[in-house]
């Protein structure tokens, strides 16, 4: 029997199916999981951000006994230093002093110890100028190199937390996807501000 | 020429489809180039020196994956070089794609600044402060005497000491030479415009070609007994006939037999109904080839699908090619995909 069956009327109906799912897929399903997945890299981000923020706070952490040992407790800087710390949102202090970022830190949280602990650096940092014997020591210069490290690591951290929202933001905003957003419910997110003095990784000569 | 129209029109559906998610790679403006390991823009190295080290970046590259590489350059133009590192490193994405294992170590002589980017996986054993020690042990010192190519030498060596000391004790891992899993988004979107425009040629085929679409192939001499919906030669009367008797002839029965090459119609009609079902037969030597019926068609799909699959699986091999990230590799340097997160340390001397 050499005569071939004929395509049948249910493969056609198949495969128009087919297309239209793949189109539907291509207009509807795409930019829904794109939005997941560029939702999903904001929070990676953030979570980048965080992971940054706490190994800055485990260095302050890490120096704080030093020079609190060293600094004249009624100076403006140990006040001031012990202000800050007392007033850091979804931060915890423990029994030993030492600072601990909430797991579920919101972005405002996580801006404000930044700017915060970055005071507290800064805060540090005149004292270490202002006290010879702290500058003598070889292990505050691995400190501070240890400290730009981690200041470096969460600029980039902020950069990119920024570049993620805006990619996010915009893909969000862009037609058609708008209409897929309010759908479903994916909303712009704010940049993360802190503020420009927290920007600027604070740093010590050494002679 | 109709339906290859159509099928012109859908590529261009398809094209706008995906076009959308086509990103373009700009290459930042603030990076610096990498063409080797050794990058000595600003001349410090005499030539003997630069090969010697950039075989030994060649080796550690292929016994470990990692890439340490080094760009000396006069002056960076006013830009933090942290930044450039950073962004230089990523761009070209140093270092295994999974141990993002790369060091990429930048002086600029006018602002006589020095910088060590880190990449993230040997962070724990090349950390800041080592990375630190690592420059003013062995670099500072002889920039300061003014002899800057032992300077490079000397921390270029220790650098990859560092890297084969920490696999040799465990810390870190050497990349494998396993091959590791395709890009997936890349064989996805090939796959899926591979399947889309099979699909879309096979509806095209048969919607255009309309009601051949039922068409009979017979070879001459050939007999074959028509098997029709909704009519059953052996319980109703059914009135068959043939438009030209010297190409098909007809049997009462359902039976047909092709007798020369050519193409005719046949007409079913039932003897209480007035409605008729025209069907087309086409006689030829070649039924196959003159006309593809379904079965080819099904070679054709389910062969180019396994084949493609087939293709495009564990073809990648390590470092082969710039990686996702890296655009670079036009100098003949190609980076691992590896990244970095602004770890490391620099200063001055």
């Amino acid at each position: 029997m050499n005569q071939t069956k004929k395509f049948p009327l249910w493969g056609k109906i198949l495969i128009v199916v087919g297309v239209i799912v793949i189109a539907l897929g291509a207009i509807f399903i795409s930019p829904y999981n794109t939005m997941i997945e560029k939702e999903e890299n904001v929070t990676t981000m953030q979570a980048n951000i965080q992971t940054s923020l706490q190994s800055r706070l485990d260095k302050i952490n890490e120096l704080m006994p030093s020079v609190q040992a060293i600094l004249d407790h009624e100076s403006e800087v140990y006040k001031d230093i012990a202000a800050l710390r007392s007033n850091m949102e979804g931060v915890a202090i423990d029994e030993d002093g030492n600072l601990t970022l909430d797991s579920n830190a919101t972005t405002s949280d996580l801006e404000q110890a930044d700017t915060a602990s970055s005071q507290i650096l800064r805060d540090i940092n005149v004292a270490i100028e202002a006290y010879p014997q702290l500058q003598a020591q070889t292990v505050m210069q691995d400190f501070m190199t240890s400290v730009e490290g981690i200041e470096n690591r969460l600029s980039v951290a902020r950069d990119n937390y920024n570049q993620a929202v805006q990619d996010y933001n915009t893909y969000v905003r862009k037609f058609p996807n708008n209409i897929i957003a309010g759908i479903f419910g994916f909303s712009t997110k704010e940049k993360y501000q802190a503020s420009d003095e927290a920007q600027d990784a604070p740093t010590v000569e050494f002679n | 020429m109709k339906s290859r129209l159509g099928k012109l029109f859908f590529c261009l559906i398809i094209c706008f489809f995906f076009g959308s998610s086509l990103t373009v790679v700009n290459a930042s403006e603030d990076t610096l180039e990498i063409n080797n390991y050794i990058n000595d823009y600003a001349d410090l190295i005499d030539e003997e020196t630069e090969s010697k080290m950039n075989q030994a970046g060649s080796t550690l590259e292929e016994n470990t994956g990692a890439q340490v590489v080094f760009i000396t350059v006069d002056s960076l133009e006013g830009q933090d070089i942290r930044q450039v590192a950073y962004k230089t490193f990523n761009e070209y994405g140093l270092g295994d794609e999974d141990l993002d294992n790369g060091i990429l170590f930048i002086v600029s002589m006018e602002e006589k600044e020095r910088y060590m980017e880190v990449g993230t996986g040997l962070e724990g054993t090349i950390t800041d402060i080592t990375s630190q020690h690592l420059q003013t042990d062995y670099l500072v010192p002889q920039f300061q005497d003014g002899n800057y190519q032992k300077g490079l030498e000397d921390l270029y060596y220790q650098t990859i000491d560092a890297i084969t000391n920490g696999i040799d004790n465990g810390e870190l891992e050497a990349a494998t030479n396993t091959n590791q899993e395709e890009e997936n988004g890349m064989f996805n979107l090939i796959f899926t415009i591979i399947l889309i425009t099979i699909i879309l040629f096979i509806l095209f085929y048969y919607s255009f070609s309309g009601s051949s679409s039922v068409e009979i192939v017979l070879k001459p001499g050939q007999r074959y007994k028509l098997n029709v919906r909704g009519y059953d030669f052996n319980d109703e009367s059914i009135l068959v006939s043939t438009q030209d008797s010297s190409i098909v002839q007809v049997e009462a029965d359902g039976w047909i037999t092709g007798v020369s090459i050519g193409k005719t119609v046949i007409t079913l009609q039932k003897l209480n109904e007035h409605t008729k079902k025209q069907i087309p037969v086409h006689v030829t030597r070649r039924p196959n080839s003159s006309r593809r019926n379904d079965r080819t068609l099904d070679y054709l799909l389910w062969g180019s699908m396994l084949s493609n699959r087939h293709r495009y699986t564990s073809h990648r091999s390590r470092g082969g090619f710039g990686g996702g990230f890296g655009s670079g590799g036009f100098g003949g340097f190609s980076g691992g995909g590896g990244s970095s997160r602004g770890g490391g340390a620099g200063g001055s001397w």
